[in-house]
């Protein structure tokens, strides 16, 4: 899978996981901020997206300094997803 | 205590009352009547309407939609419910099966538990005030009324948002299914209180009511009431309603109009026949064709009989026989699966 799907993929699955129901693949931009911004995110939509990350792709994140570094963007998401994925 | 304002969400539109009142009953043929919910664009962010469970929805929409559009602030916040947000609940406990007891996410359990109504509310509107939410079965309702008269009482609060919620889960229609609360063929509701077999068909609905302790410009004033929870006969109930007019200093002829809890099942109609002949004089309605069964309709028998004292008319559906025409008390009487009882006297309020 190239970046640009696994980041269609991703998008899909945060508007599910996170019910964002007036967002859609096409407006999700891959370079905004996930929290304090216009996407109006908050702690427990970190919690969601942490549990996605491990049901989806495997990845367990434990250190929460780790999770400040990867739930930044639609970018920095996908680039942790790659490297560290254990799902094939 | 006083009733100046209510509002309900139930499968009728209700939430509208010009189009509830004027217009013919919703029919259901599917034994489910699920609520027909309001736009909530005003209620509630939608930040955080994305994240609410059914049950939430519909107590917090309820809530606000009729703060918002009354300009109320609540000093205290009472609600009631017998099962809370249950879809939410099961999928979390499903969670934890399917993810082996892994990670999980806060949402669905924070969104069953019955206060999370109650406590959205107060989050919403920065309300620190009293809150409280009863869970107790069928009487959960009245139990939650008792909180709000005894907190009045006690001078404790000068008005109170009462609240009730209850909702379809597909885990509780199974479970109550196999219990042989609901019907085992498909009915059209509007027929509900025609049928002659066992079993009713399930409902679902949200119902508000903003109470003072004094009022002089409020819809109803809630005169009496009490819950019997046991296996009561048609006898032992007329003898409590007895006593209670008789408290009262009222005689049955006093009562225009007697709200009944006739669900459709041949095997539990008893104690309301009993009471639609010992009061002969007084109107009477029913309304689960309307809503379906569900532990606290007695809630939406309480809008209904507010609506009654406003001079509105209300679907003929719900007429099972007219009397007279001055309306000055409302007897309610409610029973669930014959074994919670729930009996509501009312007076007129000063406001049409």
């Amino acid at each position: 899978m190239t970046k640009e799907e696994l980041k269609t993929q991703l998008k899909e699955q945060i508007i599910q996981y996170l019910n964002l129901m007036d967002m859609s693949v096409d407006k999700f931009p891959d370079d905004v901020p996930f929290f304090g911004s216009e996407l109006g995110l908050d702690s427990i939509d970190s919690l969601e997206m942490i549990v996605l990350l491990e049901r989806e792709y495997g990845i367990k994140i434990e250190n929460p300094q780790e999770g400040r570094k990867v739930l930044i963007d639609i970018n920095h998401m996908a680039d942790y997803i790659l490297e560290h994925s254990k799902v094939k | 205590m006083f009733i100046e304002f209510s509002y309900a969400i139930s499968p009728q539109k209700t939430y509208d009352e010009s189009c509830f009142l004027d217009s013919q009953a919703i029919n259901y043929t599917n034994n489910q009547l699920q609520v027909i919910e309001p736009k909530y664009n005003e209620a509630i962010p939608l930040n955080l309407l994305r994240r609410m469970g059914r049950a939430v929805r519909l107590g917090v929409g309820g809530a606000m939609e009729m703060c918002i559009k009354n300009n109320l602030q609540p000093n205290a916040i009472i609600f009631s419910s017998a099962v809370g947000g249950l879809e939410d609940c099961i999928k979390f406990l499903n969670q934890i099966y399917v993810y082996e007891e892994g990670t999980l996410t806060p949402t669905n359990f924070v969104q069953s538990t019955p206060n999370a109504i109650a406590g959205s509310l107060a989050l919403l509107t920065k309300n620190s005030s009293y809150n409280t939410t009863h869970v107790n079965g069928a009487n959960s309702f009245l139990d939650a009324l008792l909180d709000a008269q005894l907190l009045m009482n006690e001078g404790k609060t000068s008005s109170c948002l009462l609240g009730c919620v209850e909702e379809i889960s597909s885990y509780n229609y199974n479970i109550n299914q196999l219990a042989g609360l609901y019907k085992d063929t498909f009915i059209s509701s509007l027929d509900l209180l025609k049928t002659k077999s066992k079993g009713s068909i399930c409902g679902e609905g949200a119902a508000m009511f903003y109470l003072s302790p004094h009022s002089q410009n409020y819809e109803a004033e809630i005169i009496s009431f009490f819950t019997i929870q046991k296996n009561s006969s048609a006898d032992e109930i007329l003898e409590e309603i007895e006593s209670m007019l008789n408290k009262e200093n009222l005689e049955k002829n006093a009562i225009s109009d007697l709200i009944l809890g006739y669900n459709g099942d041949q095997e539990t109609q008893q104690n309301y026949d009993s009471l639609s002949l010992f009061f002969e004089n007084s109107n009477i309605y029913a309304y689960k064709h309307l809503t379906g069964e569900y532990p606290t309709s007695v809630s939406f028998a309480l809008w209904m009989g507010i609506k009654l004292f406003k001079n509105k008319e209300l679907p003929l559906s719900c007429i099972k026989k007219v009397s007279q025409n001055i309306r000055e008390y409302v007897l309610i009487y409610n029973h669930y699966n014959s074994k919670e009882h729930s009996i509501l006297l009312l007076k007129k309020g000063t406001r049409e």
